[in-house]
């Protein structure tokens, strides 16, 4: 970027060039570029030394013949020529020289390099864009804004988690997160939420530790896509990496400190069409113990008094948004402080961002402290030292618990609220005269019992960084060395209150997670050219080790003593476990990157590593990448269309690894056991009786190889008019084979799953990005940019004699599979169906028909679109993002019980007499017959939203989103001058504004039950849900 | 920059070196490879119980087989269990507590004990054993399922084998246990149920393997042979010492999984929503049965909750519980019926008794036999449920059964009582009391249930497989309906 002393430096020089004397006539104008007036610009009448150059507004005035050509250029700009016309005024806007900017891309192992070089796809995403309009998880702010990588977040709960894949899913046996590096250290992005079954009944959005990580520290953030781009990290970043370099000083800079302030409001985005006609009972009967919508019409019950969960006799009356009162409005403050500068050996920049938030549901707080140094110095020309240390402290309390099976799980409360309940009913009864809670219906809690007793609370300490030594043994030879640990400790506590209705004991549990990774890099750089820098050569050659630590202990505690209070040695029952892991990788690799006359450049990696989960004889494993970039626009004559023009080729295979201890096969001591409605109450000793369970999963033995995944790309990045237009295609092809997966077994077997290496996952697709600049004037500038990518997922084989592989399973016979030929995908009980697609009903129940476990349709999207605006005007910016995505489905456990229990609007219809649904019955001799067999609309919904029946729970996932709008101003110079900042910028800002379209009802389509830990995508299981912020900012810098 | 690669040299080789002690971590800090079997036997036994006797393997069989009811609007499983329609927690739980909580770890502590020097006979028996009646409930509730190729870890895809092959199975191993029990071997596992007193341990091995015979026997009549021989030679349980039962503890996280239901959803004060069924009730009351003022507690007439209904009446499944008012349905009494300390009965005396009464009025046509043997089992149930003398009850019957049929019927009527607490059992003599349609008790198919089969063959006669075994091992599952009776039920 050019910088104020640039164009200092330029105005003391064209004080040289100072114009002598003054022709016929004088042409004035200012000179701009997208961000405003330019100072410094030389003007230069061609074919003379006649020139001047602009003021610091951008204004200039030179006298020159008309006919004669202006020439404007500037660093970093492209020279642009103007024929002096019959005007006097001449205005101008420059646009970047991309070329010659060299814009250079941190890469793996931290290796920065020109991104014309490349010869693989890579996207930078620069602070700016991140900061516009800030996000709680920073992975969000990535949503819609790069080609192939797909944001999804699991719900609206205050500090919850997203997931982010890229170029599709590719590991069928967990995780397909990319590998997070800061600083050129890997760090955890742990989604760890418990086990799957932990995670459905009552699980916590517990949230993905890259959210600690704060936007506002972040200089860059590179993504980078392919195997090959990332294969100097191996195993680690066999799903892409998102490599994120921290703000800097600059050296030979005074303090500058930075002030950023947002005040954020969140609301609901999307809440569910109830109907609003019909009370709480059966079959038209009141009785206030359902929490359901099947009771008498209230328009017809007027007459009569009906008594409430209080106990009061009332008149029934319909409280059309008590739900939408439940939830409030959230608000977040965010405050950070940056303070940067430097000497002529030294740099340093200190960041502080304090966190404030409420959530949507009543009583949740986030606090989030992040403190980040970043500061480098040179000890001796020949030696660098840099650190860069992170911390982060976060405390949240009164996380909802989500999913089924808790008495904590808000939604299904919350939604299944009969529609005669008000907001303030519930809010001013929580609790009876004896101080014991209402139950306001049939086993069912108060929600702000919930909110106000039953807390989930965390309290997160992290701290990760790394020191770098930069030794320059001459002027082409230099070693880099970086040692980083990422450690963080998290406490969680789930209470749920003594008298808390159907846990009448209370009970709570608390996990204890510590986490630690220490890296270590040693590298080797030859950084020379030859041959009159036609040739240039870079070489690495390096030493990795990491080392993954976890210690997870879990508590629980049921039937307290004193009441209120949550120490273990208050319980009448404590089971107590523990458990570790420790793995460890040591890696050896090159990287020699060969370029010639900057027209093309040939890159070659290799990797060697050795991991100490697998077994002996396959522990080592080498793996090699190509890639090569073709500038071809250079070879082209200089012309007005094509500005620029790169091939990018690459082939990649990477070898990864798996979990610790999965090979042997051993005895786990139990602690507790499994008890229906009551969840792991049963504990061990029993008595005297201790007791050993054998693993869940068969383990793989000296068998297991390391899987393997081998990715092709292309791809073409061209530029034309001047760079106003921009078109950057990849096509990819990546096949992981050998996945080391637990697949499931029979559960006759004994085991749940086996170990084993099988399977081929094949993803390809392509992503086009395309950048336009329609309008560049002076004062007014529209951007726009598209991002479009189509991933095709196919599972390519399984192991033999199994046609099928359950990813994820969760109830009712709900899965996701993997089946040969097809992609990953949602299965479960479908409607049989006569060969016309009727619905096949029973004549004797009226009920339907079903078939069990048929594929329901894909998890994944058909292809995503990102749509960007940006508009200038003088100082105003503005932008808006839409984010479309298309194809997939989605199972939704919030309309299934909606409609369940009578409560969504659709289920108000058929309501005065028994209907017949549409549909046919089988003969039983091959033909159908319409169906004649009335039912009740109760009994309808009854069966056809059934949790057992997956099939009348599936929507289409596609939407048509507006994410994020943005709108800034930035205060004339000529105001900020009077005061003592440099500068002074407004803000406001909006993120998931508007749901433009979509196919579900009652839900967001976005809301991804699985969280980031597990492979499962496509189900809604009464999440809460998601939320639409809205915020201002203020920016100041002095 | 010698010194320098030098150092580097040094570094880069002693990481490289170092290499293989440095990866020889893979060794799990959190289990352990070498465990004595008991361990495993102890994990197997609690779970078993555990599925047994709570929201999994107890209620939803009380339901749906009208011993218990839901009182219908009021109640707890109403609409679901009672109508026959089965959680998928349900299915899911009873198939992998057979196979992965209990069978695998007591196939685990066998082949353990199969290494040990010296050997450990007693150890393996006992596995064996209690997996086999493991088996046999397992049985009882899905029918045909894996049993020769199951809990093999070499095999991924077990078949299904028939129910016949299933119990003949059983029949087998229970036969090697016993030959392999040995009373020299002082190697034994201090158990729950008898504290490794292996003359026990035979008697039940025996008691399971007649249990079995008596339930093939209607299907494959050959059986009747082996029954006979089994009557005449003895050795099973033979007194209430020898009851069969896994001790809960009355405190919490050891005590009766209906204890810690009551507890968690009701508070200690232990408010009912489980009513018991008609059938069960009209019995008792037939025979002014004392064991009722254990069982029940009095319905209230009045919304103050202090004046009491004076007579025992139960509820009709699907029907509404009559409370607050004249006739109120009687209550369970859960504080005693589901205390904490209440034990898991998985064979009790009282049941092997009425077993024999029941095969020696049908085998040997011994109407004395069985009509002495019916007051003993009386005798037994009594003093289960803390009633010293049964004397008026064995008085309430004939002094002599008049006929095999009438024998029958009281003998089937009193399976339903001895049995009400583990409706799973009582569920299953139900099913082999007579042939379709002529069941003792009689039921017939509640009101709201959902249909099944043509004709009277809609009554629920067993869990249908698994949607997750499907899945996973669909070839082989049979496709089979909630009203599809197994090979024994005729």
């Amino acid at each position: 970027m050019r910088s104020k002393i640039n164009g200092f430096l330029t105005l003391i020089l064209a004080f040289v060039v100072q114009l002598t004397f003054a022709q016929t006539k004088t042409i004035s104008g200012k000179v701009s570029d997208n961000t405003g007036p330019l100072p410094g610009v030389v003007v230069l009448i061609k074919g003379t030394q006649k020139g001047t150059q602009t003021d610091f507004d951008g204004n200039y005035s030179i006298d020159a013949k008309q006919g004669a050509t202006l020439q404007f250029s500037y660093v970093g700009m492209k020279t642009t020529e103007v024929i002096v016309g019959n005007t006097n005024k001449i205005n101008i806007t420059l646009i970047e020289d991309t070329e010659a900017l060299e814009e250079v891309v941190v890469t793996a192992i931290g290796i920065t390099r020109e991104k014309r070089s490349l010869g693989y796809a890579a996207t930078v995403i620069k602070s700016e864009e991140l900061t516009k309009a800030r996000e709680s998880n920073i992975v969000n702010s990535l949503a819609g804004k790069v080609a192939g990588v797909r944001v999804t977040s699991q719900s609206g709960t205050l500090g919850g988690s997203s997931k982010i894949i890229i170029r599709g899913a590719s590991s069928m046996g967990g995780n397909n997160q990319p590998l997070f590096v800061v600083d050129g250290i890997p760090i955890s992005n742990s989604g760890f939420n418990g086990t799957r079954g932990q995670i459905i009944a009552g699980g916590v959005d517990a949230g993905n530790r890259a959210s600690d990580i704060n936007s506002d520290d972040v200089e860059t953030m590179t993504v980078l896509k392919g195997a090959a781009a990332a294969a100097l990290y191996g195993a680690r970043a066999k799903n892409g990496a998102i490599i994120i370099t921290t703000k800097r000083g600059k050296k030979n800079t005074e303090m500058s400190i930075t002030v950023n302030s947002s005040l954020r409001f969140d609301n609901v985005l999307k809440l569910p069409e109830f109907q609003n006609e019909y009370a709480q009972g059966n079959d038209g009967v009141y009785d206030k113990d359902d929490s359901n919508g099947w009771g008498p019409k209230i328009s017809d019950s007027q007459g009569s008094l009906f008594e409430d969960y209080t106990g009061a006799m009332v008149t029934l009356k319909a409280n059309p948004d008590n739900v939408k009162n439940f939830y409030e409005t959230g608000v977040s403050y965010i405050n950070s402080f940056g303070f940067a500068g430097g000497d002529d050996k030294s740099d340093f920049r200190l960041g502080i961002t304090n966190f404030d938030q409420t959530g949507v549901t009543p009583d949740s707080e986030l606090k989030k402290t992040t403190i980040a140094l970043n500061a480098g110095r040179d000890i001796s020309d020949k030696l660098n030292v840099r650190a860069s240390i992170n911390y982060t402290k976060s405390n949240t309390s009164g996380k909802p618990a989500q999913g089924s099976n808790d008495p904590n799980v808000i939604t299904n409360i919350v939604n299944g609220l009969p529609r005669t309940v008000s907001n303030s009913l519930l809010y001013n009864n929580i609790t009876d005269a004896n101080g014991l809670p209402y139950e306001v219906a049939r086993n069912t809690n108060n929600p702000y019992w919930i909110t106000q007793n039953n807390k989930w609370s965390n309290r997160l300490n992290r701290i990760f960084g790394n020191i770098t030594l930069n030794y320059e043994f001459n002027s082409w030879l230099s070693s880099t060395v970086i040692v980083g640990n990422d450690y963080y400790n998290e406490w969680r506590q789930h209470i749920t209150a003594k008298n808390t209705i159907t846990a009448a004991e209370g009970r709570f549990n608390l996990r204890n997670i510590t986490r630690n990774q220490l890296n270590t890099d040693v590298m080797l750089n030859i950084n020379k050219n030859f041959n009159d820098d036609e040739i240039t050569l870079r070489a690495v050659i390096g030493h990795n080790t990491n080392e993954r630590f976890s210690n997870l202990d879990y508590t629980t505690v049921n039937d307290l003593v004193a009441d209120g209070l949550y120490v273990p040695q208050n319980g009448k029952s404590v089971a107590a476990n523990s458990t570790s892991f420790k793995q460890r990788l040591v890696g050896a690799y090159f990287n020699v990157s060969l370029g010639f006359k900057d027209i093309v450049y040939l890159d070659i990696t290799g990797r060697n590593d050795w991991s100490s989960t697998l077994p002996k004889q396959n522990q080592s494993y080498f793996y090699p990448s190509v890639s090569s970039s073709f500038i071809f626009s250079k070879l082209l004559p200089e012309n007005d269309i094509l500005s620029f023009g790169k091939l990018r080729v690459n082939w990649a295979n990477v070898g990864s690894d798996t979990t610790p201890y999965g090979l042997d096969f051993v005895y786990e001591p139990k602690d507790t056991y499994f008890l229906q409605y009551l969840g792991y109450q049963g504990v061990f000793p029993h008595g005297s009786y201790s007791a050993f369970q054998a693993p869940n999963t068969i383990p793989s033995g000296d068998s297991l190889k390391p899987q393997n995944v081998v990715s092709q790309e292309i791809g073409l990045e061209l530029k034309f008019l001047q760079n106003r237009l921009g078109l950057d295609f990849s096509y990819y092809k990546k096949n992981t084979t050998d996945q080391i997966l637990n697949i499931a077994v029979a559960k006759s077997t004994g085991f749940w799953y086996k170990l084993i290496n099988a399977g081929e996952v094949q993803n390809q697709g392509i992503e086009i990005g395309l950048t336009g600049t329609p309008i560049l004037t002076e004062n007014f500038t529209w951007g726009v940019n598209f991002n479009f990518s189509s991933n095709e997922n196919k599972v390519v084989e399984l192991v033999e004699g199994l046609n099928e592989y359950s990813l994820t399973s969760g109830w009712s016979g709900l899965a996701i599979k993997a089946a040969p030929g097809e992609s990953f995908g949602l299965y479960g009980t479908a409607w049989e169906r006569d060969p016309d697609g009727n619905i096949v009903y029973d004549a004797t129940t009226g009920r339907r028909n079903i078939v069990t476990d048929q594929r329901l349709g894909d998890i994944y999207p058909d292809w995503t679109l990102g749509i960007g605006n940006t508009i200038r005007y003088k100082n105003f910016s503005m932008s808006a993002l839409v984010d479309i995505r298309q194809g997939g489905v989605i199972y939704s456990a919030t309309s299934q019980a909606l409609r369940v229990q009578g409560l969504s609007a659709d289920t108000a219809a058929n309501r005065d007499a028994p209907f017949v649904p549409e549909g046919v019955i089988n003969n039983g001799d091959g033909t159908y017959s319409p169906n004649t067999t009335e039912v009740t609309a109760q009994a309808f919904w009854e069966d056809a939203a059934s949790n057992s029946n997956t099939e009348g729970n599936i929507y289409d996932a596609s939407y048509i989103k507006l994410r994020e709008v943005t709108l800034s101003y930035e205060l004339p110079k000529s105001i900020v001058e009077k005061t003592f900042f440099n500068s002074i910028s407004l803000g406001i800002e909006g993120r998931n504004l508007w749901i433009i379209k979509d196919h579900i009802p009652h839900v967001d389509p976005e809301v991804n039950f699985f969280g980031s830990s597990l492979t499962g995508e496509g189900v809604e299981f009464q999440s809460v849900p998601s939320t639409r912020s809205l915020g201002g900012n203020i920016k100041l810098t002095f | 920059m010698k010194n320098i690669i030098y150092i580097l040299t040094i570094l880069l080789g002693t990481s490289v070196v170092s290499c293989d002690d440095y990866l020889d971590i893979n060794t799990s800090p959190n289990d352990s490879s070498n465990i004595e079997p008991e361990y495993l036997f102890n994990g197997a036994g609690a779970a078993l119980s555990a599925n047994r006797n709570g929201g999994d393997g107890s209620i939803p069989f009380g339901f749906a087989t009208q011993i218990w009811a839901t009182g219908w609007s009021e109640g707890w499983g109403a609409g679901a269990e009672d109508t026959y329609d089965m959680s998928i927690y349900t299915l899911n739980n009873n198939w992998s507590g057979v196979y992965v909580n209990t069978a695998k770890n007591l196939v685990q502590a066998i082949k353990i004990a199969e290494t040990k020097t010296p050997a450990q006979p007693n150890v393996i028996a006992q596995c064996m054993t209690l997996n086999m009646l493991n088996f046999y409930f397992g049985t009882t509730m899905f029918g045909d399922m894996p049993f020769s190729e199951a809990n093999k870890t070499e095999i991924s895809q077990p078949k299904f084998d028939s129910q016949e092959d299933v119990l003949n199975g059983i029949i087998t191993q229970l036969d090697e246990a016993i030959a392999m029990f040995d009373n020299s071997s002082g190697i034994v596992i201090n158990d729950y149920y008898y504290n490794g007193d292996v003359d026990k341990w035979i008697s039940l091995a025996k008691s399971i393997k007649f249990r079995a015979l008596m339930l093939m026997v209607d299907k494959d009549p050959s059986k009747s042979t082996e029954i006979q021989q089994m009557l005449t030679a003895g050795g099973m349980i033979s007194s209430s010492a020898g009851t069969f039962g896994f001790p809960y503890i009355d405190k919490t996280g050891n005590n009766h999984p209906m204890a810690a239901i009551r507890n968690a959803y009701y508070g200690p004060s232990g408010i009912e929503d489980m009513f018991p069924g008609k059938s069960l009730v009209d019995i008792m009351n037939t025979y002014n049965d004392p064991r009722r003022s254990v069982f029940f507690r009095f319905g209230y007439t009045n919304s103050d909750e202090d004046e009491y209904e004076t007579n025992y009446i139960g509820v009709v499944a699907t029907e509404n519980a009559v409370t607050k008012e004249a006739g109120a349905s009687s209550f369970f009494n859960g504080d005693v019926i589901w205390a904490g300390d209440k034990t898991d009965d998985l064979f009790t005396y009282a049941e092997q008794l009425l077993l024999e009464a029941e095969a020696q009025a049908r085998f040997n046509n011994n109407l004395i036999a069985a009509r002495s043997l019916l007051n003993d089992a009386l005798a037994a149930s009594c003093e289960k449920w803390g009633i010293a003398d049964a004397s008026a009850l064995q008085a309430e019957f004939p002094i002599a059964f008049a006929t095999k049929a009438e024998a029958l019927q009281i003998i089937y009527e009193q399976f339903w009582v001895a049995q009400f607490d583990r409706p799973l059992e009582a569920w299953t003599t139900w099913r082999r009391s007579g042939t379709i349609g002529n069941e003792i008790p009689a039921l017939s198919k509640p009101a709201n249930a959902i249909t099944g089969g043509a004709g009277g063959e809609d009554m629920f006669r067993r869990l249908v497989i698994p949607p997750d075994v499907t899945a996973a091992n669909g070839d082989n599952a049979p496709d089979v309906e909630h009203y599809d009776r197994m090979w024994f039920d005729l």
